[in-house]
């Protein structure tokens, strides 16, 4: 696995900001704010990681941004669809990483 | 445009074009803004308009609600007295909040796109404009002209929210 920098310094700020921001209004925002602001969070750390040009494999990442970003905001309007993503995300997160380990364990 | 299209047609924008906001279109939406009610006419409210790109970024750096770079902000913030008691601070919100609503209708009718938001930092807003201790951002309007035109999001019905003579009495269409 490579030891690369995928996210810019600028990058580290911006996600910083965010990250502070979020705490700080969550505390009286609603509820399901939380969650969402996790999942746009990690969409945003996508973002630069694609943008950095230092990933070995983007497809994946690429494919589970869209997806996010195509229907984090159901959030407000349908939330068993959002539901469902961040059901589904996780899953294709916890599958992408056993392949990964798999692949580390047997050095390919 | 009439009132009721304007009200039924608004939508909150959230993907904008690179489009810039010329001065004298910000300026007729802060004059829509002006006009708005507030209590007592007392006009608490303080309008800070946002272009520049650097305190743009900054901005939506620290407003995990606003999700692309509009052409401009305009902050709505409350001048608050010292000793304003809570009705007082209540008023704040809504004259801001019908300010704000006018300033979204006059730029539906102008074909500039709006979201109001309520998801920033607010300490870290108050910093980027050198905003005075007593002066609060209460809302952040966001302008642009739209790259979405999104279908209107589900209304409930009138009979469910809306009453007679007395609450729990429906309004019958």
């Amino acid at each position: 696995m490579s030891q690369r920098m995928v996210v810019s310094e600028e990058g580290l700020y911006e996600i910083l900001a965010f990250l502070f921001s979020s705490a700080h209004i969550l505390v009286n925002e609603p509820h399901l704010y939380g969650t969402f602001r996790l999942i746009d969070g990690a969409s945003r750390l996508m973002g630069f990681a694609l943008e950095s040009g230092q990933l070995e494999d983007t497809q994946f990442l690429r494919q589970l941004k869209d997806d996010v970003d195509g229907k984090k905001f159901l959030m407000m309007t349908d939330e068993k669809t959002y539901f469902e993503l961040l059901e589904r995300a996780t899953r294709a997160m916890a599958r992408e990483m056993k392949k990964r380990a798999s692949a580390k364990t047997t050095g390919s | 445009m009439d009132v009721m299209e304007a009200i039924m047609g608004r939508r909150s924008i959230r993907q904008f074009t690179d489009r810039p906001i010329d001065r004298g279109e910000l300026e007729r939406l802060l004059e829509a803004a002006r006009w708005a009610p507030s209590g007592g006419n007392q006009q608490r409210w303080r309008f800070v308009v946002v272009t520049s790109l650097s305190q743009r970024e900054l901005i939506r750096k620290f407003a995990p609600g606003i999700f692309a770079m509009p052409a401009a902000f305009i902050v709505v913030c409350a001048d608050k007295e010292p000793d304003a008691n809570p009705w007082k601070l209540a008023l704040y919100l809504a004259d801001c909040s019908i300010a704000s609503q006018n300033i979204m209708l006059a730029a539906h009718e102008m074909g500039i796109g709006t979201c109001v938001a309520l998801s920033y930092a607010k300490s870290a807003i108050s910093e980027i404009l050198e905003l005075p201790e007593n002066v609060e951002p209460m809302l952040v309007v966001t302008l642009g002209y739209p790259a979405e035109a999104p279908e209107p999001p589900p209304r409930f019905e009138l009979s469910k929210m809306a009453f007679e003579q007395r609450y729990g009495q429906e309004w019958k269409s």
